[in-house]
C-alpha cells in the first residue's frame, strides 16, 4: 500500500536531525546513517531445527547463518545473532517501503517462529575515524579491532539501554539496533558522545 | 564483577539480574489433592528457605542486558571467583532427563 | 640562643625572577608569563607551574586556615596527597571548593581563594578556636553541642558551620559537561614513576594493550621530583625517551591526569581523567572529567609512596615541608621553599633534599636526624651543605605564627639550640601507597624492617612495583616494574623480554622510625586536614575508644577528605604506643574506594537532567504534545496524563470531561505502553497454563481472556490479556509496570523451570502501537477506520473477541473487543510507526461523535468506577482471593503459586480483601493511603482494618469513591466505616459497598 507508506513515522522522530553537530571540523569524526529496513523480524529456531535452518538459510537468503553472537549480510539483507537460536533477519535499507510486510521464504519459515519487528527497533549505522572513541563513552564491551572484527555482533548495554551492536566493515562502519521507544534517549547519548569529535547525520538513503 | 556469559562472553555483572539458589528444585504434588504437611513443608522450603553458604555457590542469573539467556553460574561467595557458568536451560533439561 | 652561621654554601648562578624562582632548571615554560590572582592579589607564574608551586616562586606560604583551630597553614607537600593548602578554585557556576593547590596547573587567569578565613587569611578572628581548643578537640560534635537539643539548627549548627568547615560549594548548577569511558587493555599500569614507565614499556613492547594512567600532568613520577640521573642523563630526559616509545605504540594508550580511584572485581578499575581541569574552562563539546571503568586482564601497581610528616609541636606551621616536597619544588619547578632551612629526619632519603637546597643557594642551617646512629648519607649531605649535623636530635618547638621563623632543637644530650630559618624540611619516611591493593578487602600487612605497612594479598591479577611494594630505590623500583610488566604480558599470552635496565645513582635508603618527638608541649598535628593533634588521640585513648576504627571516628583522623594518607601511619603509632600494642597489632583502618576524591558530576557523566535515565516515548508522543497534553512518568515511559483544554482550571476539571466523554460518547487512549509479548509453539498453551492462574489452553482462536498471574509465594503478581491467533500463536499483554518482570518470569519458567515446553516468547512491545477506543460510540469510529466495517458488527465481532484486519486502506491491525473502562470498548494495534497516523485517523473520524483523547488520569477514573484492580491494588501482598478473583484460580491444572496460595492464612476471613467505599457525606473527600476503622471505634492501630487502595472523584456518580482492603471485605458490605487519614487530616465516614460503582451488570460490554 504505496499510500499508507507516507504515514509512517521514523521511531527518532526530531531526535536527531540531520546534518551537522557537536564541533565544526572538516571531516566529522562520527558519521550516523539513519536506515529504514523494508521488513525486520525476530526469528526463533523451533527445537531442534538450528542446524536445518542455517542450511536453509543459507540455500534461500544466501546467508551464512550464525551460531554464535554474529552478523552476516547479502546485498541489503542480514542477520544478526540476538541470543541462543535467536535471530533479528533484516532486509532493507529501504527508502520507500510499502506496509504490506512480506513474508519469510518457506524454507526458513518452517524452521522458525517468527514476530514482525520492522517497527519495533531503529537501526542506525556508525562510522568515522573516531567512531570507537565515541562509542567507549557507552558501550561497555570491548570494541578493539584484536576483540571485535566485522562479523562480530553483541546484545549490550549502552548509557543504560539494550542495543544490538554489530560490525560491518573494517573501516569501521558498525549497525545497532535500538528500542523505538528509546531511539530518542540513544540519540541524546550518542549527540553528547560525538560532539567533540564533530557529528555528521545522513538519511540512510545516502549510503 | 564480570560474569562470562556461556553465549557472549565476559559482561559486567550490570547486565546481569540475580535470582538465586540453583539447586532448588520446584517440588511436584498432585493436582487438586489437599496439600499434606510434607508437601506444604516441601513447598515452604522452596519457596522460602535459603542456605547462605560460605564458598561455592550455584546460582540463576539472566543476563537480562545481553542475550536473554538464564545463567547457572557457580561463584565463589567469599571471593566472587566464578568457577563455571552454564546454560540454565541444558542444566534444566539434563535434569529432566534424569527424572524421567 | 645559638644560631649557627655556616660557611656560604656553593652557589648556582641562579637569581631569582619572582622572589623565590631560580634562574634556570625546573620542567617550567619560562618563555611565557602567566598571570593568576590568589585572595585578589595579582601574581605571575609559568607553564609548567602549579598553584602551589606558583606561589611559592612568588614568596607566598600562608595558603590557608585550618578546619576547626583556623591555624595558619602552608604548602605541606608537592602532589595529591596535599592535606593543608586547599583553596576555593575559579568563581561562579564553576567554583570549586577544597581543590589542592599542589594539583592544580597554572592557566593564565586563575583565580583562587583561600578558605576558611575571617575576615582575611592574615587576621583570622575565629583562630580564638585555638584557645577554646579543649572545647573542640577530639569528639567534639558528640560533646559539646548535645544540649539543649533545641539549640542544634538555630545555635550549633550555623556556628559550626562558619568555624569549623571546608569551602563553600558555588550553589549553582554545573556548566560543563562529563563523560563516562570504557577501556579496556592486557595490561593496566597505574602510576607512570620509574617502575610504572618499565611496566609498561615492558608489556608495550611484548604488544599487549596497554593502559597507563598517570595522576600527573606528566610522566616520571618521583624522577621528576628527585633530581637523580637515570641512563646516565638527566632522569627527565629518560623520561621522555621512554614516554615518546611508549607514545609510538598504537595499542598502548596513556592517560595522563587520571587518578584510579577503585580497584573492583575481576579487573575491574575505576580512574578519572581531568581532561580539562588545566584550563579555565573546557573548550566547547569537550567534557571536564571523565569517569572511565578499566577492564584489565593484569594490572600492575606502581603508585609510589607518601612521604610522612613528623610529629611535633608547631608541625604545621606555613614553612614546614616534607623534605621530599622541597627538593620537588627546586628541581621540577625551580623554586627555593625558602631561603634558610632546616632539615628534620629520620632515614637517608632527606640527604638528597639537603644537598639539592645547597646546590641552589639555599642556606641549610642544620640537619637533625632523629636517629642515635651516625648515618655517612647524612654526614656527607651534610657536610656538602656545609650544615650542623645534629644527630639523635629533634626539632622541639616552630618559631613564628604566620610562617616558620626558626626552630628549637634538642640535641641527643638534651642542650637545646635555636636556630633561625624559614624552610623546615620535614621526614618522617615513606608509606606505600597501596590504597588500591585493598579494595577488595585485602589487608596489608607489617613490614618491621621499613616500619611500614606493605601490601599484603591482592586483588586476582595485580602486581605490585616499585615503592609502592617497599622498593624504595629507583634502582629496585626499575628492575621490579621491568619484571612485573614482563609477567603481566606473559600472562596474557604475549611474549615479552625484559627491556635493558638503565643505570641509576646510588643511593641508601635507611631509614628508622620516629612516631612523635616526645617531651615537648604545644599542638603537635597528626592529621593536618581535620586538626587532630597528639592530644586528641590520647584523649580518645582515655575515653575508650582503642581500636582503630573507633579511634578514627571519635578523633575524625583520617575522615577528611585527603582520607589521612599524609597521617594515618602516625595515628596509628600513636595509638599503638597508647595502648602498649604493635601496629600490626593495633591494625590499620579500611581503605575504601575512591582513592581520591570524585567530583558527583563525574559520577553523574551524561546521565542528569532529561538524561538522568533513558525515557520511553510512546507512538503518539509528538501528536500528544502538539495538543498540549500534560504528561507523566510511569517507570521509563513518559505518557500523556490528561489533555487540558482551554478553560479549564484544573486537572480535576480536565480529567471529569475525559471521564464523561468516554461514558457519553467515545474516548481515545495510547496504551502502548502495555507489555506485549508474542508466545508461539506447540508448548504455548502448556505455557500459559503454567503462568496463569486460570486456564489458557481452552480459549478458542479469535478470542481473549482475562489473565492472572501469581508468584510461587501464591500471591498475584500481574494481570492481563491473553488472546489467541492460532492453536499456537498467543499475544499478552502485561501491566506497564511490570512488562520487564513478566518477560523474565517467563523465560524463567521456559529455561529453567519446564524445559520440556516448546515455545517461543518474544517482546513485541516496541513494533506496536496500541489504542483503547472506549464508549457507546466507541463502534461507530471504528467502523470509519477499519476496512471492512461490517466485520465488526456486535454479532459478528462480540464481546472478548480479537482478530487480524486491516485499518486505514490496507494497513495490518490487530484489533481487539475489550474494555477497561467497562465501557463499548476496542483496542486497536498497528505498526508503531503508523500510530501517529492512525491516531489522527480515528479522532478525524471521531469528531462527529465527540470523540475527546484521555489519558492516565481518566484511565485509573474508569477503572476504579469498574473496581478493576490495578499497580495500587497488586502490591504483592494480595491474592486472587483478597481481590475477589478466586473464582478464577483453575482446579485441574498445575500453574505457579497454586500450593501456597492455599496456605490456612491466606484463607482466613478476616484477611484484608477488596471492597469498594463511597463516603456517606457525599461531599467528601477519599483519600488513598487512609486507614479504616470501624464507625466509633478510636483510631489506634489495634483497630486497624486496612486502608484504601485507589481513590478517585467519579464523575459519573458526583462523588469520591475508593476500593480499599478491608479486613473481612465484602462480608462487611453495608457497614460504615471511619477512612482516618492522620497525614492529611482526613476522618470520613464511608460506606463499605460492592467494588463495581457503574454498571455492575456489565451490560454495556455487550452492546
Ligand atoms: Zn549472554
Amino acid at each position: 500500500m504505496s499510500e499508507t507508506s507516507t504515514l509512517w513515522r521514523p521511531p527518532l522522530g526530531d531526535a536527531l536531525k540531520i546534518g551537522r553537530h557537536g564541533r565544526r571540523v572538516d571531516r566529522a569524526g562520527v558519521t550516523v546513517d539513519i536506515v529504514r529496513p523494508a521488513r525486520a523480524w525476530s526469528l526463533v529456531a523451533r527445537r531442534g531445527a538450528a542446524d536445518a535452518l542455517a542450511i536453509a538459510a543459507e540455500q534461500e537468503l544466501g546467508l551464512p547463518w550464525p551460531k554464535a553472537p554474529r552478523y552476516a549480510a547479502r546485498g541489503s539483507t542480514f542477520v544478526v545473532w540476538t541470543g541462543p537460536d535467536r535471530w533479528l533477519l533484516v532486509e532493507g535499507p529501504a527508502g520507500m517501503s510499502d506496509s504490506v510486510r512480506a513474508t519469510l521464504p518457506a524454507g526458513v519459515t518452517s524452521h522458525v517462529y517468527a514476530t514482525d519487528q520492522t517497527d519495533a527497533l531503529q537501526i542506525l549505522h556508525l562510522s568515522g575515524p573516531r567512531l570507537r572513541d565515541a562509542l567507549a563513552k557507552g558501550v561497555t564491551i570491548d570494541l578493539h579491532p584484536r576483540s571485535f572484527a566485522p562479523g562480530n555482533a553483541a546484545i549490550t548495554q549502552v548509557s543504560h539501554l539494550t542495543v544490538n551492536l554489530w560490525q560491518i566493515s573494517d573501516d569501521p562502519i558498525f549497525g545497532v539496533a535500538v528500542a523505538r521507544s528509546l531511539a530518542g534517549s540513544f540519540a541524546s547519548w550518542l549527540t553528547a558522545s560525538a560532539a567533540e569529535f564533530g557529528l555528521e547525520v545522513r538519511d540512510g538513503a545516502d549510503i | 564483577m564480570r560474569i562470562p556469559c556461556c553465549y557472549c562472553g565476559a559482561r559486567g555483572h550490570e547486565e546481569f539480574t540475580y535470582l538465586g539458589d540453583a539447586t532448588l528444585a520446584r517440588p511436584s504434588t498432585e493436582i487438586g489433592a489437599p496439600a499434606d504437611d510434607a508437601t506444604a513443608a516441601a513447598w515452604h522450603d522452596y519457596v522460602y528457605v535459603r542456605d547462605n553458604p560460605s564458598g561455592r555457590h550455584r546460582e540463576l542469573w539472566q543476563h537480562t542486558g545481553g542475550c536473554r539467556a538464564w545463567l547457572v553460574v557457580t561463584r565463589d561467595t567469599r571471593t566472587h571467583e566464578i568457577h563455571g557458568v552454564e546454560a540454565a536451560r541444558d542444566v534444566a533439561l539434563a535434569r529432566e532427563a534424569t527424572h524421567e | 640562643m645559638n644560631d649557627s652561621s655556616p660557611a656560604t654554601p656553593p652557589q648556582r648562578s641562579s637569581a631569582p625572577v619572582t622572589a623565590m624562582r631560580l634562574m634556570d632548571g625546573g620542567l617550567i615554560d619560562r618563555s611565557r608569563t602567566l598571570g593568576f590572582t590568589f585572595d585578589g592579589t595579582r601574581y605571575t607564574g609559568h607553564p609548567g607551574d602549579t598553584l602551589a608551586s606558583a606561589l611559592l616562586a612568588n614568596g607566598v606560604r600562608l595558603v590557608g586556615r585550618s578546619f576547626k583551630y583556623h591555624r595558619p597553614r602552608g604548602i605541606l607537600t608537592a602532589g595529591p596527597e596535599e592535606p593543608n593548602a586547599l583553596v576555593e578554585l575559579r568563581t561562579g557556576a564553576r567554583r570549586e571548593p577544597n581543590t589542592r593547590a599542589t594539583t592544580i596547573e597554572l592557566y593564565d587567569g586563575l583565580v583562587a581563594a583561600s578558605q576558611n578565613r575571617w575576615p582575611s587569611l592574615q587576621y583570622d578572628l575565629l583562630s580564638i578556636n585555638g584557645l577554646a581548643g579543649p572545647l573542640i578537640g577530639a569528639g567534639f560534635y558528640y560533646k559539646t553541642f548535645m544540649w539543649p537539643a533545641a539549640w542544634w539548627e538555630k545555635v550549633y549548627e550555623p556556628l559550626i558551620r562558619r568555624a569549623a568547615g571546608l569551602g563553600r560549594a558555588s550553589g549553582v548548577a554545573d556548566p560543563d559537561h562529563y563523560d563516562k569511558g570504557h577501556l579496556h587493555c592486557d595490561v593496566l599500569v597505574i602510576g607512570a614513576g620509574p617502575s610504572g614507565l618499565m611496566a609498561a614499556l615492558a608489556a608495550g613492547r611484548a604488544g599487549a594493550r596497554v593502559v597507563l594512567c598517570e595522576e600527573d600532568s606528566r610522566l616520571g613520577g618521583r624522577a621528576l621530583l628527585d633530581g637523580r640521573r637515570i641512563d646516565q642523563r638527566p632522569a627527565a630526559d629518560w623520561v621522555a625517551a621512554i614516554e615518546a616509545e611508549l607514545a609510538a605504540m598504537p595499542d598502548v594508550r596513556i592517560l595522563k591526569r587520571t587518578s584510579v580511584v577503585a580497584a573492583y572485581d575481576h579487573g575491574t578499575f575505576a580512574a578519572v581523567e581531568r581532561n580539562n581541569d588545566h584550563l579555565a574552562e573546557p573548550p566547547a563539546f569537550a567534557p571536564r572529567q571523565t569517569l572511565w571503568r578499566i577492564v584489565a586482564q593484569r594490572s600492575v601497581l606502581a603508585a609510589g609512596a607518601l612521604e610522612r610528616p613528623l610529629v611535633f609541636p608547631g608541625n604545621d606551621r606555613p614553612g614546614v615541608m616534607l623534605a621530599g616536597a622541597a627538593r620537588a619544588y627546586v628541581n621540577r619547578f625551580a623554586v627555593m621553599p625558602g631561603r634558610r632551612a632546616v632539615v628534620f629526619a629520620t632515614n637517608d632519603d632527606a640527604a638528597l633534599t639537603v644537598t639539592t637546597l645547597a646546590e641552589v643557594g639555599i642556606d641549610v642551617a642544620a640537619v637533625v636526624d632523629a636517629r642515635s646512629e651516625m648515618s655517612p648519607a647524612m654526614e656527607a649531605a651534610a657536610r656538602m651543605a656545609s650544615a650542623l649535623l645534629i644527630t639523635g636530635g629533634a626539632v622541639t618547638r616552630v618559631r613564628g605564627s604566620l610562617g616558620v621563623e626558626g626552630v628549637e632543637i634538642r640535641s641527643a644530650d638534651g642542650r637545646k639550640t635555636r636556630i633561625a630559618c624559614d624552610l623546615l624540611c620535614m621526614s618522617g619516611g615513606w608509606t606505600p601507597n597501596l590504597h588500591l591493593t585493598c579494595h577488595q578487602n585485602n589487608r596489608p600487612v607489617w613490614d618491621a624492617r621499613l616500619a611500614a605497612f606493605v601490601p599484603g594479598n591482592l586483588p586476582s591479577g595485580m602486581a605490585v612495583a616499585g615503592a609502592a611494594n617497599g622498593e624504595m630505590s629507583t634502582r629496585s623500583a626499575i628492575m621490579r616494574g621491568a619484571e612485573l610488566g614482563v609477567a603481566a604480558a606473559v600472562a596474557c599470552g604475549f611474549r615479552a623480554a625484559s627491556p635493558d635496565l638503565p643505570p641509576t645513582d646510588e643511593e641508601s635508603t635507611s631509614s628508622s622510625p620516629l612516631w612523635r618527638v616526645t617531651g615537648v608541649t604545644g599542638k603537635a598535628f597528626v592529621d593536618f586536614q581535620n586538626d587532630v593533634t597528639v592530644t586528641d588521640i590520647g584523649l580518645a585513648h582515655r575515653e575508650g575508644f582503642r581500636s582503630v576504627e573507633h579511634m578514627k571516628r571519635y578523633t575524625t583522623l583520617g575522615m577528611a577528605t585527603d582520607q589521612g594518607k599524609t597521617s594515618s601511619i602516625n595515628g596509628l603509632a600513636l595509638m599503638a604506643e597508647l595502648t602498649e600494642r604493635s601496629i600490626p597489632d593495633t591494625g590499620i583502618t579500611t581503605f575504601r574506594p575512591p582513592y581520591q576524591p570524585v567530583a558527583l558530576g563525574t559520577l553523574a557523566g551524561h546521565h542528569r537532567g532529561k538524561d538522568f535515565r533513558p525515557t520511553r516515548l510512546t507512538p503518539t508522543h509528538a501528536w500528544a504534545a502538539e495538543r498540549g497534553a500534560v504528561f507523566v512518568e510511569t517507570g521509563a515511559w513518559l505518557r500523556a496524563q490528561w489533555y487540558p483544554e482551554s478553560g479549564e482550571r484544573d486537572w480535576l476539571e480536565s480529567v471529569n470531561r475525559e471521564v464523561r466523554t468516554v461514558r457519553n460518547a467515545v474516548g481515545v487512549c495510547d496504551v502502548s505502553t502495555l507489555g506485549k509479548i508474542d508466545v508461539q509453539g506447540p508448548g504455548a498453551a502448556g505455557l500459559l497454563d503454567f503462568l496463569y492462574a486460570n486456564t489458557m489452553s481452552t480459549l478458542p482462536v479469535g478470542r481473549a481472556r482475562y489473565g492472572l498471574m501469581l508468584r510461587e509465594d501464591g500471591f498475584v503478581m500481574d494481570d492481563g490479556t491473553v488472546s489467541r491467533f492460532a492453536p499456537d500463536h498467543f499475544v499478552i499483554t502485561t501491566t506497564t509496570a511490570n512488562a520487564a518482570k513478566v518477560l523474565q518470569h517467563m523465560e524463567h519458567a521456559l529455561q529453567w523451570l519446564r524445559p520440556d515446553l516448546e515455545a517461543a516468547v518474544v517482546s513485541i512491545s516496541e513494533q506496536w502501537a496500541q489504542f483503547s477506543i472506549a464508549g457507546p460510540r466507541s463502534r461507530d469510529v471504528l467502523q470509519r477506520v477499519v476496512d471492512s466495517p461490517e466485520a465488526i458488527s456486535n454479532a459478528a465481532f462480540p464481546f472478548m473477541a480479537i482478530a487480524e484486519t486491516t485499518v486505514l486502506g490496507g494497513l495490518p491491525a490487530r484489533l481487539f473487543r475489550i474494555s477497561y473502562s467497562g465501557e463499548l470498548a476496542y483496542e486497536i494495534a498497528v505498526a508503531a510507526g503508523y500510530g501517529e497516523a492512525l491516531i489522527r485517523a480515528i479522532m478525524e473520524q471521531g469528531r462527529d461523535f465527540g470523540i475527546a483523547p484521555y489519558g492516565t488520569e481518566t484511565l485509573g477514573v474508569l477503572r476504579i468506577e469498574k473496581g478493576h484492580v490495578a499497580g495500587n491494588e497488586l502490591s504483592g501482598q494480595t491474592t486472587a482471593r483478597d481481590l475477589g478473583l478466586g473464582r478464577m484460580l483453575a482446579k485441574k491444572k498445575d500453574y505457579i503459586g497454586r500450593v501456597l496460595q492455599e496456605r490456612p492464612a491466606l484463607l482466613a476471613g478476616d484477611r484484608p480483601a477488596l471492597v469498594g467505599l463511597r463516603p456517606v457525606d457525599t461531599g467528601a473527600r477519599l483519600r488513598a493511603g487512609a486507614h479504616l476503622v470501624a464507625s466509633g471505634q478510636e483510631p489506634v492501630a489495634a483497630n486497624d482494618l486496612g486502608y484504601v487502595t485507589s481513590v478517585a472523584f467519579s464523575p459519573t456518580l458526583g462523588h469520591w469513591i475508593g476500593l480499599a482492603l478491608l479486613s473481612g471485605g465484602p462480608a462487611r458490605h453495608g457497614e460504615r466505616v471511619r477512612v482516618w487519614d492522620p497525614v492529611r487530616s482526613g476522618d470520613v465516614l464511608a460506606e463499605v459497598c460492592d467494588t463495581v460503582f457503574v454498571d455492575p451488570k456489565g451490560e454495556r460490554l455487550h452492546v
